[in-house]
């Protein structure tokens, strides 16, 4: 078993970039000063993927349903069972390619591991959004899927070669009436990209939905261990695993004695041969001080666990 | 005569005079003055504007979440968290016991009294809320956690009422996001009312479920009123028929459960800059009525606290709300 760690999704923006934010100018390049600075942490701290923390990205669709056909964007709507908020995507109109969302990336320069972006995965999507325009449900998750798929490509292009695609649904609503729609799209994504996908459920567990998620052409599946019996992952076959073990939801630090606990325990349970330490949901719902201590840690969990521990 | 009593639900965006007053080298009690004129232009408008329930725009508030968390003991900030897009809040961490320390109510309360014609209406973060939006490391669960914070805000609100407050209105918009987590809401909730001398109104704003977890326990839940958002959900046309009045799908719950008790109808998204013409308010009213029927238990507001809008905005909003309010009064007459 070889043990790695990663975190994936949106960062939370430092105090003073939040300042920036909300004064009105200077905000894109500061934001991409601070990206690479988050990104050279997680470099030196022996993280195996450089997660790009989006910092840009007011929540997971906003630059897709902003810069791509088909799309309006209305109310404020809940974020699952967080305090915080997204707008709703409504799809108006046939959904239309039109770019890979290229002011909203931070990669640049050259980084020893490879780069990972998040985005959101096509049945996530079609749940969360508002369809006004598709009567019927396939098409609507085949047109999402060409269009990440199109998004997925360009960001390659960018060097990118980890994309995580983010999937709490898979936790909340049943997959399987729509799984063939869902495994073509998410077939049709991992062609486009051409790099390794992995997919992270959250807030939940997905096993309900094990059959589609295991049968797809996803490299990697994620787990919110936080809100999950840990058992359930032996329902998901020999994909790469990666263990949402830390909390993006409490600033209570996790202690290297309670994951070496927890890697035991499934070392028992998963047949995967490449296990992640991960975080379970993005970090954006820390503040940025806590999030960093949070990377720390899985460096460091990762180097001693890896020196012997398990 | 039908008369619809109409509120505002708590908070109104700073005045910019005030704002700049507060970063100067003015003396406290300077500042405390010029915070008493705010308060007063705030109830005075509202009142003038024609709402029955005021308050004074929570314009000594820092935050609905910050201002108890600062007051009481057993927290500490960890910084900011979105809310959404380029809005936060700051977040604390539960590092020991939650006590109380002092009521940070009172003051305002006391002065917005002394000053109103029209019934005052305070309100109070809950318990539930403030755990909920609390990093918690010191109590074994949540559970422990938001009980602790219910004897802290039933403090506060116990005070207030021997002080004369008439109505406490506890913002829960937490409650509905835990689904599973609806027993312990109501227990927490009912906690924190015990033995309260005032008539008690709870807010819930933003359910991602649409009230679909709260409505078959509003009848346990010890608030005779219940001010709930919709318009933020609504659509803008005109119409009295379900197909016009998509946002307004859960009063058809409260109706089957809400066990005779008041609703507060949001008739303002306020989330927008888009001013609701009244005849579209005169419409969502008369929707309302046409679904739970007894029009003398509807009070009409808008979703929320108006914070997020320019004042100009907030009160052209409010004044086309007491229009829309007239129109359905006449339309029902």
């Amino acid at each position: 078993m070889k043990l790695g760690g990663y975190v994936f999704g949106i960062f939370p923006r430092s105090e003073r970039l939040i300042d920036i934010s909300r004064s009105g100018s200077g905000f894109m390049e500061a934001a991409r000063d601070e990206s690479k600075s988050l990104m050279e942490i997680q470099e030196k701290y022996g993280l195996n993927y450089i997660d790009d923390p989006q910092l840009t990205w007011d929540d997971m669709f906003r630059p897709i349903i902003l810069n791509q056909g088909g799309f309006s964007i209305n109310g404020l709507t809940r974020y699952f069972e967080t305090n915080t908020f997204y707008k709703l995507p409504v799809i108006e109109s046939k959904i239309e390619y039109k770019d890979y969302l290229e002011p909203y990336i931070s990669l640049s320069g050259n980084l020893s591991k490879p780069p990972l972006i998040s985005l959101p995965d096509p049945f996530t999507f079609f749940c969360m959004a508002k369809n006004n325009w598709y009567s019927d449900e396939s098409s609507l998750i085949s047109d999402i899927g060409k269009l990440l798929a199109n998004v997925s490509q360009g960001l390659k292009s960018q060097g990118y070669n980890i994309l995580v695609l983010k999937g709490p649904m898979y936790t909340k609503c049943d997959a399987t009436r729509l799984g063939e729609s869902i495994k073509g799209s998410l077939h049709e994504i991992k062609e486009s990209f051409g790099g390794k996908v992995i997919l992270h459920t959250y807030f939940g567990d997905p096993t309900k939905n094990a059959q589609v998620i295991k049968d797809s052409s996803v490299d990697g599946i994620g787990f919110d261990l936080k809100s999950m019996k840990h058992e359930s992952i032996k329902f998901f076959g020999s994909k790469d695993i990666s263990v949402g073990a830390i909390d993006g939801l409490n600033t209570k630090q996790e202690t290297i004695d309670e994951l070496e606990a927890i890697m035991k325990n499934l070392k028992g349970i998963i047949s995967s041969e490449n296990i992640y330490i991960t975080n379970n949901v993005d970090l954006e719902f820390l503040p940025q001080s806590f999030s960093i201590n949070k990377v720390k840690l899985i460096g460091s969990v990762i180097k001693v666990l890896n020196d012997g521990r398990i | 005569m039908v008369e619809f009593k109409t509120q505002e639900i708590g908070s109104l965006k700073k005045p910019t005079w005030l704002l700049e007053y507060l970063k100067s080298r003015a003396s406290d009690d300077e500042k405390k003055e010029a915070l008493n004129e705010a308060a007063f232009l705030n109830v005075k408008m509202l009142e003038n504007i024609g709402l029955d329930f005021i308050y004074d725009g929570e314009v000594r508030r820092i935050e609905m979440y910050e201002l108890p968390v600062k007051n009481i003991d057993g927290f500490e900030f960890a910084g900011r968290v979105r809310s959404w897009d380029n809005r936060y809040y700051k977040k604390a961490r539960v590092i020991g016991e939650v006590k109380y320390r002092s009521n940070y109510h009172l003051e305002e309360f006391l002065y917005v009294k002394s000053i109103a014609s029209k019934i005052p209406k305070v309100p109070v973060t809950g318990a539930y809320t403030i755990m909920d939006w609390s990093y918690n490391e010191y109590y074994k669960d949540r559970s422990e956690l938001a009980f602790e914070l219910s004897k802290v805000v039933r403090r506060v609100m116990s005070d207030l009422a021997e002080y004369g407050a008439p109505v406490l209105q506890i913002d829960e918009p937490a409650a509905t996001t835990h689904p599973d987590e609806m027993d312990m809401f109501v227990d927490v909730f009912n906690e924190q009312v015990r033995g309260i001398n005032a008539k008690i109104s709870t807010h819930i704003c933003y359910s991602g479920d649409e009230y679909s977890s709260l409505m078959p326990r509003a009848a346990e839940i010890k608030a005779s009123h219940f001010a709930l958002e919709f318009a933020n959900r609504d659509k803008n046309e005109l119409g009295v028929n379900d197909e016009s009045r998509p946002g307004y799908r859960a009063l058809k719950a409260f109706r089957e459960y809400g066990n005779g008790k008041e609703i507060g109808l949001g008739v303002l998204d306020v989330h927008t800059d888009f001013i609701e013409p009244p005849e579209l308010i005169r419409d969502r009213i008369l929707y309302a009525v046409k679904i739970l029927g007894d029009y003398s238990k509807i009070y009409i507001n808008p979703d929320c606290g108006l914070r997020t809008r320019q004042r100009k905005i907030a009160f052209e909003k409010l004044k086309n709300m007491i229009k829309g309010v007239k129109m359905a009064e006449s339309a029902i007459y």
